[in-house]
């Protein structure tokens, strides 16, 4: 544990990746390793918010509470940089962004009940015997007296190289308060959809309503009713986040043996309003 | 008699506050999110604190590691009944599903909860230890459309399973698992008059991915 500490101090005060690559290389076991790196991993993107708003409870400032009784060596700006992708070279586009995140008087926050910030999931089908992709875009919506995931676009894919302009449409709009993707299903690479997309689907309770009479989504529910595609998993996840004026940044999982690893921003644009919507047309196609 | 109101809506206050925070939010760049309530309060204005959440979903995934060890180290033939107490934690959803990606197989193999404790109990391992590497991450409880609150629950555990005699096996992985947790609040009625309030914590689906 002393190992730790020293590692975890290392880290808190900003000493460069290499230094901490040469210590860990020389810790003895490694189990060891595998504690230290879990410390520091954005384990979930709830994580990677809580970071990116300096919570004053999130799970790094708690361990360095626990360690040393005290987190104030961490600051804002610290936690900010750990989110970054460090094998990227980032541009000055980065330094203004912090500095636009970190002003005082005009601080950027996030906060996962918003809904505009979207997961794109590339999922994997089952159809005619052979893997089909078909990604599809999430977003956190209101809903009753809470909220839930909702599916906001369905993305180009083989499946729908054939489909008609206009298909044929379901009369789908029941919805149950107890038909919806729980806000914690990103967290299993949305396992729920192994149950969600059957032979029952109530489509109107996890598409939105717009996406619902697009000939893509009816063709889309229409095969899942029928069983003619069975969903087998999620091969990769990837966040936007649209949510702070003049920036959109994606958010990837990296899975490496570093302090800097989990859920990172891998790409960060500087955008006026006009290409911000355009590249939201985009995503939800 | 009007000061104690005053003093009581004080008090109250920031519970107010807290009840408002689930609302849709408008998107702004200058008003911080809260994004860590510390108070949830459920239907009949029941009242729990996230620190006392955070216990009961650590006492929920030590109890689920009691229930693996138990079962994948079982010879009796009767461990369907241990598999039952384990669905307890589940809240008997036989829905509830667990995914699990490992070196070897890079594409997940997902498969109810209860046929994976079925499985275990295939393992007769002679001794089992599960250990926890670090403190359990917990994200924020998020309220669902129905209600109830849901959360993440993320941790690393190490199994190291043996089998002595002839055979002298030992298997070993770090895993790391993540579990939906919801929190549910039920009254108990009698005669139409609820008697009592429970709030429990059950576990939901798991993602497990071998380091």
């Amino acid at each position: 544990m002393g190992t730790i500490k020293c590692l975890f101090l290392l880290l808190i005060f900003n000493c460069s990746q290499n230094i901490i690559a040469q210590t860990v290389s020389t810790l003895p076991a490694q189990k060891t390793n595998t504690d230290f790196f879990f410390l520091y991993e954005v384990k979930l993107i709830d994580e990677f918010i809580e970071r990116f708003n300096d919570d004053p409870h999130c799970y790094i400032r708690e361990q360095c509470k626990a360690l040393y009784h005290t987190d104030s060596i961490i600051t804002r700006r610290k936690l900010l940089k750990s989110l970054l992708d460090k094998k990227k070279g980032w541009s000055a586009d980065t330094a203004q962004f912090f500095h636009e995140v970190l002003d005082p008087a005009h601080p950027g926050y996030l906060s996962f009940t918003d809904s505009n910030w979207y997961a794109e999931v590339r999922c994997v089908f089952l159809y005619n015997n052979s893997k089909i992709e078909v990604p599809l875009v999430l977003h956190i919506k209101a809903a009753g007296q809470g909220s839930k995931w909702m599916i906001a676009g369905i993305e180009k894919s083989e499946l729908f190289k054939n489909v008609p302009v206009s298909a044929p449409r379901s009369n789908d709009t029941q919805i149950s308060i107890n038909d919806f993707i729980p806000t914690s299903s990103h967290g299993t690479d949305f396992v729920v959809f192994n149950y969600i997309f059957s032979e029952q689907m109530q489509a109107a309770a996890y598409f939105e309503p717009g996406l619902l009479g697009m000939p893509r989504t009816q063709y889309f529910t229409r095969l899942v009713k029928q069983q003619k595609i069975k969903f087998l998993y999620v091969k990769n996840i990837k966040y936007h986040f649209f949510t702070l004026p003049g920036w959109v940044f994606t958010v990837e999982q990296f899975k490496r043996k570093e302090t800097n690893t989990g859920w990172l921003i891998s790409s960060l644009q500087k955008v006026n309003p006009t290409e911000k919507e355009v590249l939201l047309k985009k995503l939800l196609q | 008699m009007k000061f104690s109101y005053l003093l009581l809506f004080v008090l109250f206050m920031p519970v107010l506050g807290f009840a408002q925070k689930n609302e849709p939010l408008k998107t702004s760049k200058v008003s911080k999110k809260e994004s860590n309530p510390e108070i949830f309060i459920f239907p009949d204005n029941i009242k729990f604190s996230k620190e006392e959440l955070n216990k009961r979903v650590q006492r929920k995934t030590k109890a689920l590691a009691r229930c693996i060890t138990i079962l994948a180290e079982k010879k009796d033939p009767n461990y369907r009944s241990q598999v039952n107490v384990a669905m307890k934690l589940f809240n008997n959803d036989d829905r509830k599903l667990v995914s699990v990606t490992s070196k070897k197989n890079p594409e997940p193999v997902t498969k109810p909860v209860r046929k994976y404790f079925n499985d275990l109990a295939q393992l007769h391992y002679d001794k089992v230890s599960i250990t926890w590497h670090n403190a359990e991450y917990v994200s924020n409880f998020t309220k669902q459309p129905d209600g109830t609150y849901t959360a993440l629950v993320a941790f690393e555990q190490e199994f190291t399973g043996t089998k002595g005699g002839e055979i002298n096996y030992t298997y070993h992985d770090v895993t790391q698992k993540r579990i939906e947790v919801t929190v549910k609040v039920w009254d108990v009625k009698e005669n139409g008059v609820v008697t009592k309030e429970y709030m429990d914590v059950f576990l939901g689906n798991i993602g497990v991915t071998e380091e």
